[in-house]
């Protein structure tokens, strides 16, 4: 006899609804004509908001299902409703682009959806075999949707690029996981945290080596130095939708697990890994926003901005506290909301055919269009972390964390590279600012791109001037 | 009836709103005028209105106090923004927003034809509005505030042609203003430790206690202080109260001209003569005395420091009104006179003559404004010629401003009956009977000679002997510029009425806030009087006489005043103001300048923003193409990099582990 | 004699190593997009070989190292499957799967 272990649906629900709505709509989008594919980014954005009615509504479940290997609280509860409210801005954002562009094929949807899930998926778990399987369907999806865009050769380059470090990544990754299980005997965190203590000699060897493989694995898909090589070939091929969804939701579903994993799991080895992250996170900052300073193309900007923000946002887990986790979840929703904004408005202005994206584009975008700017420059104002914006008080709760644990160091880092960043940032605005350098190039302004736009936009700000609610949760 | 003490509110507020609305509503000169003096008017009103229910209250209790909010609160320092309406202030409100708005109607017609009348108006009503913030705060860091605003709106006034590149006789605006603004600052720092000072000691800044903050007042209880001692580590030690009141002092000399901080008055009639008028004879200098007046408790309780007081004032009398005697420029003769009647007001509250420096601030801002306006009612007449070598014989021409410049000459003077003769006899007679001091009284009534002779020079040389230069279309002001012009006549006529001997009516309304005992009159003090005014008459006719009879032919345009000859280095001495101007001009200006200058260059231009800003940058962007310049494209080179992180960062773990 | 006894742990992870090893430098230093993929699967696979060894010498009871294992293997499965459509993909555009050859972003 079978006994089925007992289930906690409230706790699986929301994975249920994402899972279950994207296997629906994949066999639906069987019967919706070739020209009428819109309706299936409607149906996905639909399961998004069902999913995330479901998070809310289920907000203060505490409590594990699967035997522990799925986990519920609070801090995994807000990274999740992070998650899909970057899936729903990203459909948002995507609904017209891929008509434009001629790529409306269902399947975005459905793989969004999936990628969503999967993401949901590692935020919830609570074993390394889950987060193994959840981070292997976010890349899977994540691969394809990169090259979307095919034939384009950007897009399939992009692609292919993403899933070879994907692949070689997936390996240390494993690697980790199974020196890990060998050391502790098990792969659920929980367990792992309990026979922390008792390690001793080779065994511990063997858990910091796994962890650490574990952490490149991971690390890889947050675009940490020295695993980013990847980021600005990947966000400047793929379709812009694609790479803005890329940015935010893959980085706060990993930063999350990565969270877990070293706080709750190895907690026991914290004297090991802090000093090696520190000096990740400081790699990861000063190459990030250095590398942007010469860009010409503003989603390779865009990608080396976003690797600097990893650095920031790797300093919650190094501040190991629950400032660091309150800040670690409002700087994740600062940024998702500011990189989203900053995506919408180069959606706003890519036609077809288009193949650098030169920051000429951006030229003159003040007299062309006022609305555009003000979403970019309060886009790219969070991202510098300038106040009244989201940016700055996620910037200021992340180095007062970090401060506190002890790091001056990084705290100083934090301080100059977001000066540098400064710089790049407000280039383009100024560019924005100035006279247009190119022909007016074409505009889109369909509701969905402004609806989503606007809303980013309206994040940054409320979460700028109101960040209270979202600070103290933990 | 106290359901209007709010009207204290409206005293400074109006004029700041009316800055406001002028700046950012008025287009046009009319406009400007219109509201500003519309705000100025209505000031004085609501001063009326506060005078009036002031003295509805008994004699003990007679102030309104009321406190708007808490303005600073840090640990023990307690600071309110609130106002103090006692009869003290209620003098200086009445004088400022009387005389104020008088010379607001008269710019009206003064200003006619300026490039920037809002600007005027606006800093004009500014100017009024923080004068009164001054004289009706609370506290000293408000009065402070007001005292910074009223500085300035001096410099924005004295100013306002800032681009004319001079303005007889040979002062540049901008740099007039300047001047008047650093000197000042010089003051303002030593006024700053001053504060500083009693809040250390005495815990509160308040003047009175406070119950809004709960905390004391100080002026009471300054008189604790009066055997304590501030230790200066190998200067020796000073007593607080003393340190306080030369602090103070300080401040007074910056804020009304006394020496040695006194070079940038004359200067500052490079403004428009309704500014000097209002700014440089009836208010802002006269918020040092107002100053020393409200902080008697504390100069009171230090001899020493109300000794140096009286000295700095007596000297400064003496040698301004030297240096008066020997200018051409029709302005700064009564720039001089300024200071000089201002060494009177400081000499008398120095000695604890309270309110008889007071009755003198009075008067003196009737009869300083009435010179002033009817000077600038010159200057328009002649189209602004201001060098009193091109003037003469205009008594003719000009009979109105001759009459109404003549009453001010000669209440200025002090002559009986005018309002000078008594404000200025109080002074010599207390120094002379009540404080026992021949030397100051002596110092006193010669600085009266000299002012009666300066002024019966200047009349001299613009109303009387042979007309230098033909001014033809010469005439009397009417309209918004006469009469003004007129109420200031008659109030330095008969403003003597204000205190006269026995009635006392400014001493008894002062008496309960300043504690001073009543002036007795006896015989002495009345032939102490007859003889100074013999003196002032004699001077003042002998300065005529010089200047219509004797020397008349001699004076021309362009050429040294004829006494030159005479008197030689003495006169050239007091013409320069007693080399003090060159004397800042060679020790601090030029080093000043120059260090700025190399500072300018050398450090900001080419070591900061050439090697640091510049450098910086470069350096960035180099670093940026190296990064650029990994990311060849080349898949397996990401890999690669990838895989030499992985190795990196085993090694250190396990070089971390093995230790 | 069981396995346990006569072989010990460490030579088969050492085995395990040495095959993760020749995947890594096969991805490293391949040329062909095919020949990059082989090196993945035998990182992967290795790995495999690594959790069965744990498995079986330190937690018999638990069937937690076999079931990663088959997960692993199905994972790489899938991403073999996408791989080698991608470069299907790729090649029909461009005619060529050496990985060098795709330098369309670079910077």
């Amino acid at each position: 006899m079978i006994t089925l272990p007992v289930i906690d649906w409230t706790i699986v629900a929301q994975l249920l609804v994402v899972f279950g709505g994207a296997t629906v709509l994949l066999l639906l989008d069987l019967a919706i004509p070739a020209g009428r594919k819109q309706v299936t980014a409607y149906l996905a954005l639909l399961v998004v908001l069902g999913a995330a009615a479901v998070g809310v509504m289920h907000a203060g479940v505490s409590g594990a299902t699967f035997g522990g290997t799925l986990r519920l609280d609070p801090f995994r509860t807000a990274v999740g409703l992070v998650c899909l409210a970057a899936a729903a801005l990203s459909i948002l954002l995507a609904v017209t682009f891929l008509g434009r562009h001629q790529i409306e094929r269902g399947e975005f949807a459905v793989l969004v959806l999936f990628g969503v899930g999967g993401m949901l998926l590692l935020v919830q778990a609570a074993d390394l075999v889950v987060m193994f399987l959840s981070l292997a369907l976010l890349s899977i999806t994540l691969y394809v949707l990169a090259g979307f865009a095919l034939p384009e050769p950007r897009s399939e380059e992009a692609a292919l690029k993403y899933l070879l470090t994907g692949a070689f990544a997936t390996g240390f990754l494993v690697f980790g996981i199974a020196l890990i299980y060998g050391a502790t005997g098990s792969t659920t965190l929980a367990t792992i945290a309990a026979a922390g203590p008792g390690l001793t000699g080779e065994y511990r060897l063997y858990a910091a080596a796994g962890l650490l493989l574990l952490v490149v694995g991971l690390g890889y898909k947050a675009s940490l130095v020295p695993f980013h090589m990847w980021t600005p070939d990947v966000y400047d091929g793929a379709p812009t939708p694609v790479a803005a969804f890329m940015s935010v939701a893959s980085k706060a579903a990993v930063l999350a697990a990565l969270t877990h994993v070293l706080l709750v799991g190895f907690g026991e080895l914290r004297a090991l890994w802090a000093p090696i992250l520190a000096v990740v996170a400081a790699a990861t900052l000063l190459v990030g926003n250095i590398g942007a300073l010469v860009q010409q193309n503003v989603k390779r900007m865009l990608a080396y901005s976003s690797i600097g923000q990893a650095g920031f946002l790797l300093f919650g887990p190094i501040a190991a506290s629950d400032r660091g986790i309150d800040a670690l979840v409002f700087y994740l929703a600062g940024y998702t909301a500011a990189n989203l904004a900053a995506f919408a408005v180069l959606i706003a202005l890519e036609a077809r055919g288009e193949t650098e994206w030169s920051m000429a584009r951006l030229s003159g975008l003040w007299q062309r269009s006022p609305g555009l700017t003000l979403a970019l420059a309060l886009a790219l104002l969070s991202l510098a972390g300038v106040p009244p914006t989201a940016g700055f008080i996620a910037k200021f709760a992340m180095l007062d964390a970090v401060w506190q644990a002890g790091y001056p160091a990084l705290v100083v880092l934090g301080v100059v590279t977001s000066a540098i960043a400064a710089a790049y940032y407000l280039r383009v605005l100024l560019r924005a600012a100035g006279p247009a350098e190119t022909d007016a190039p074409p505009m889109f302004g369909d509701w969905p791109l402004r609806l989503g736009m606007a809303l980013a936009a309206l994040a940054i700000v409320v979460l700028g001037l109101a960040p209270g609610w979202l600070l103290s949760f933990s | 009836m106290s359901d209007l003490r709010w009207v204290i509110w409206l005293i400074p507020t109006l004029p700041l709103l009316g800055a406001v609305a002028t700046l950012l509503l008025a287009r046009g000169e009319r406009a400007a005028g219109m509201i500003a003096t519309a705000a100025a008017g209505l000031s004085f009103v609501a001063t009326l209105v506060a005078v009036w229910v002031l003295q509805t209250m008994p004699a003990e209790a007679a102030r309104i106090e009321s406190v708007a909010w808490t303005w600073i609160d840090v640990a023990s320092f307690r600071v309110s923004f609130g106002l103090l309406f006692d009869r003290l202030t209620a003098v200086m409100a009445l004088l400022i927003t009387g005389v104020g708005s008088l010379i607001h109607v008269y710019s009206l017609g003064y200003m006619r034809g300026d490039s920037r009348p809002e600007r005027f108006f606006a800093y004009l009503n500014l100017f009024v509005a923080a004068m009164l913030l001054l004289v009706m705060a609370d506290n000293l860091v408000l009065l402070f505030l007001g005292w910074e605003g009223v500085g300035l709106c001096s410099f924005l006034l004295i100013g306002h042609y800032f681009d004319r590149r001079s303005v007889p006789p040979g002062i540049v605006p901008a740099e007039a203003a300047t001047k008047a603004f650093v000197v000042n600052r010089i003051g303002d720092a030593a006024f700053l430790l001053a504060i500083m000072l009693i809040f250390s000691r005495l815990g509160s800044v308040s003047f009175l206690p406070n119950a809004t903050l709960g905390t004391p007042g100080y002026l009471e209880r300054a008189a604790e202080l009066a055997f304590v001692d501030v230790q200066l580590g190998p200067l020796g030690s000073i007593g607080v109260l003393t340190a306080i009141g030369l602090l103070m002092l300080i401040g007074v000399c910056g804020k009304s001209a006394q020496l040695p901080l006194s070079t940038w008055l004359p200067d500052a009639m490079a403004g428009p003569t309704p500014v000097s008028a209002l700014i440089h004879a009836a208010t802002m200098v006269t918020a040092g005395v107002y100053l020393i007046v409200r902080n008697h408790g504390v100069f009171s309780a230090a001899p020493t420091a109300a000794s140096w007081v009286v000295g700095v004032g007596a000297v400064t009398a003496l040698l301004a009104a030297l240096s008066a005697a020997t200018q051409f420029d029709l302005k700064r003769v009564l720039a001089y006179s300024t200071i000089s009647q201002l060494g009177y007001m400081v000499a008398a509250v120095g000695m604890g003559a309270y309110a008889a420096g007071m009755f003198h601030l009075l008067t003196h801002g009737l009869f300083k404004a009435l010179l002033f306006l009817a000077a600038g009612a010159l200057i328009h007449a002649l189209h602004d010629v201001q060098d009193m070598r091109r003037m003469g014989g205009l008594r003719q021409h000009l009979p109105f401003t001759f009459r109404v410049y003549l009453v001010g000459a000669l209440a200025l003077a002090g002559i009986f009956p005018l309002a000078g003769f008594w404000s200025k006899d109080e002074i010599i007679a207390h120094a002379w009977f009540t404080a026992q001091n021949p030397a100051i009284a002596l110092i006193l009534i010669a600085s009266a000679a000299v002012t009666a002779f300066y002024m019966g020079r200047q009349v001299a040389l613009i109303f009387y002997g042979q007309p230098r230069e033909a001014h033809a279309a010469a005439h009397d002001p009417h309209g918004s510029m006469r009469w003004p012009l007129v109420v200031l006549a008659v109030g330095a006529a008969i403003g003597g009425v204000l205190n006269l001997p026995g009635v006392h009516w400014l001493s008894s309304w002062l008496e309960p806030t300043l504690a001073e005992p009543e002036a007795v009159y006896s015989v002495g003090k009345a032939v102490m009087a007859v003889i100074v005014t013999a003196i002032a008459v004699g001077g003042g006719y002998l300065g005529w006489w010089l200047y219509a009879r004797v020397v008349d032919g001699n004076i021309v345009p362009g050429k040294t005043d004829p006494a030159l000859y005479y008197l030689g280095d003495i006169w050239r001495g007091a013409e320069l103001g007693w080399g003090l101007d060159w004397l800042y001009d060679r020790a601090i200006v030029r080093p000043y300048r120059q260090c700025s200058a190399f500072l300018g260059r050398v450090v900001d231009g080419e070591a900061l923003d050439g090697l640091l800003v510049g450098g910086t940058g470069r350096t960035f962007v180099a670093l940026a193409r190296g990064v650029r310049a990994v990311q060849s494209g080349h898949a397996r080179r990401g890999l690669a990099v990838f895989l030499l992180g992985v190795v990196v960062l085993l090694a250190a773990l396990l070089a971390m582990t093995m230790r | 004699m069981s396995m346990i006894d006569a072989v010990p742990l460490s030579w088969v992870l050492t085995l395990a190593a040495i095959l993760f090893c020749i995947g890594l430098f096969g991805v490293i230093v391949r040329r062909s997009l095919i020949g990059v993929l082989f090196g993945v699967e035998l990182m992967l696979n290795a790995v495999n070989i690594n959790l069965i060894a744990f498995w079986r010498y330190l937690e018999p009871n638990l069937v937690a190292g076999q079931v990663f294992a088959l997960f692993i293997i199905t994972i790489a499965a899938a991403e073999a499957a996408v791989g080698l459509a991608m470069v299907i993909a790729v090649y029909r555009t461009r005619r060529t799967i050496v990985a060098d050859d795709m330098r369309n972003l670079q910077g």
